[in-house]
């Protein structure tokens, strides 16, 4: 299957599809991840996996979509532009990013020895980087939120159960219930976030 | 933002409002810089909340992926293993044969001539000194070839033709003499290619070569 014949049916919400497409350029990145920034293969493919997340949200929201047979980005901006790389390229893109965020999380500072920009030919890198600092940023609050409330923004927002649902799978008294708890689980996830968004200095 | 807001958020990003509330939430936005930051905020949370559910799924394929092959290179290894397992016993097995016929078969050697040469080759084969047995062979061989080819094709007397036959036995006792060092060491493969010389060579050990190759 090619790119657009993949990037169509993962719009249209085919999940078996980007798992295709997942397979299609694990091992060339992953080799590549490796042999760049000399990680071992666990680290790797880790890494791969959140740069194909990232490319998932891309993809199923629509920001990355096919027009008469041509890969279109929506940037962050808003326009609308013609992707000039292969999918495999943009994944490469958005893991040197990626990498970066990595670096400077563990860091603090972070060096471009090794790590010096790339032309990918990626119409929206000017502002790839920025957007991936701030989804790892959101994604690592996700993951500090307890299970019984991730557990309910799942259900909610993953599987598009209705309040009702929740409450019979996470035994919740009613639907009011899950409203409340839900809405506590936001707001705990607001705190986590803009916490952690200031100590990096960027003020919220 | 209170409860009802919260919901409104949550229809606006699940896609669930009608094109008219759509509008009416977009015109709400674009006025209110407080609630557009927090729907782009709400948006990031949702996605990095199906973004951790999608990578549960990634690392589960990845897990199916690595699991399989495991399964795969524990099935080639388990028939590799039983190849091997096969190959050996069935390896033993025509070693054994072939050196029990090179005993059924040695008593049928007989060396002509008298000479000290030919005498030693007997003791060398029982004494196990296959190795130099060959040696001596190898050397004589070409010899006796000479010597058989010296020899007219035609209008030979008796006499001549006696000792002509002679040194063509002499050269198929060496050769069997051979191929039985062969088989009395065990090497299957080298014993078979001699025995198959023989067998075709329309000499006096060629039925018998022709039997062993059947049984080996």
């Amino acid at each position: 299957m090619n790119d657009i014949s993949l990037i169509r049916s993962i719009n249209a919400g085919d999940e078996k599809a980007f798992t295709l497409l997942y397979r299609k350029y694990k091992d060339k990145t992953v080799n590549y991840f490796r042999g760049r920034y000399m990680k071992d293969k666990e680290y790797s493919v880790d890494l791969y996996q959140d740069c194909c997340t990232i490319l998932w949200e891309k993809l199923s929201s629509g920001r990355i979509y096919e027009k008469d047979g041509v890969i279109m980005v929506i940037g962050r901006d808003q326009s609308h532009q013609k992707m000039n790389c292969t999918l495999g390229t943009y994944i490469i893109s958005i893991g040197h990013y990626m990498m970066m965020a990595r670096l400077r999380k563990s860091s603090r500072f972070v060096s471009d020895v090794g790590m010096e920009k790339v032309d990918y030919s990626v119409p929206d890198a000017s502002i790839l980087a920025e957007e991936i600092e701030l989804k790892n940023m959101v994604y690592e609050s996700v993951g500090m939120l307890e299970a019984a409330c991730l557990d309910i923004l799942t259900l909610f927002y993953w599987v598009g159960a209705s309040g009702k649902e929740i409450a019979q799978k996470l035994n919740y008294k009613n639907a009011d219930s899950v409203k409340t708890q839900k809405l506590k689980c936001m707001r705990k996830l607001e705190v986590i976030f803009k916490n952690k968004y200031n100590s990096f200095g960027y003020g919220y | 933002m209170d409860i009802d807001q919260e919901d409104r958020v949550d229809d606006y990003l699940l896609d669930r409002m009608s094109e008219a509330q759509r509008t009416s939430f977009e015109r709400l936005m674009d006025e209110d810089r407080e609630l557009r930051e927090c729907v782009g905020l709400r948006r990031e949370f949702v996605a990095a909340i199906k973004r951790k559910k999608m990578k549960e799924v990634l690392v589960a394929e990845e897990n199916r992926v690595v699991s399989r092959h495991k399964v795969w290179v524990s099935a080639y290894s388990a028939i590799l293993a039983a190849c091997l397992v096969i190959g050996i016993v069935l390896k033993v097995s025509s070693v054994n044969n072939c050196i029990s016929l090179s005993d059924e078969f040695y008593s049928s050697i007989v060396i002509r001539g008298n000479n000290d040469v030919y005498l030693s080759l007997s003791s060398m084969m029982d004494a196990g000194e296959y190795k130099m047995l060959r040696k001596v062979i190898s050397e004589q061989l070409p010899l006796l070839q000479k010597e058989f080819d010296a020899y007219k094709a035609d209008g030979l007397s008796e006499k001549e033709q006696y000792d002509k036959d002679m040194v063509g036995i002499k050269i198929d006792e060496l050769k069997w003499m051979e191929a039985i060092s062969y088989m009395k060491q065990g090497k299957v493969s080298k014993a078979k290619n001699a025995l198959k010389m023989i067998s075709v060579s329309g000499g006096v050990y060629a039925e018998s070569a022709y039997l062993i190759l059947d049984r080996l």
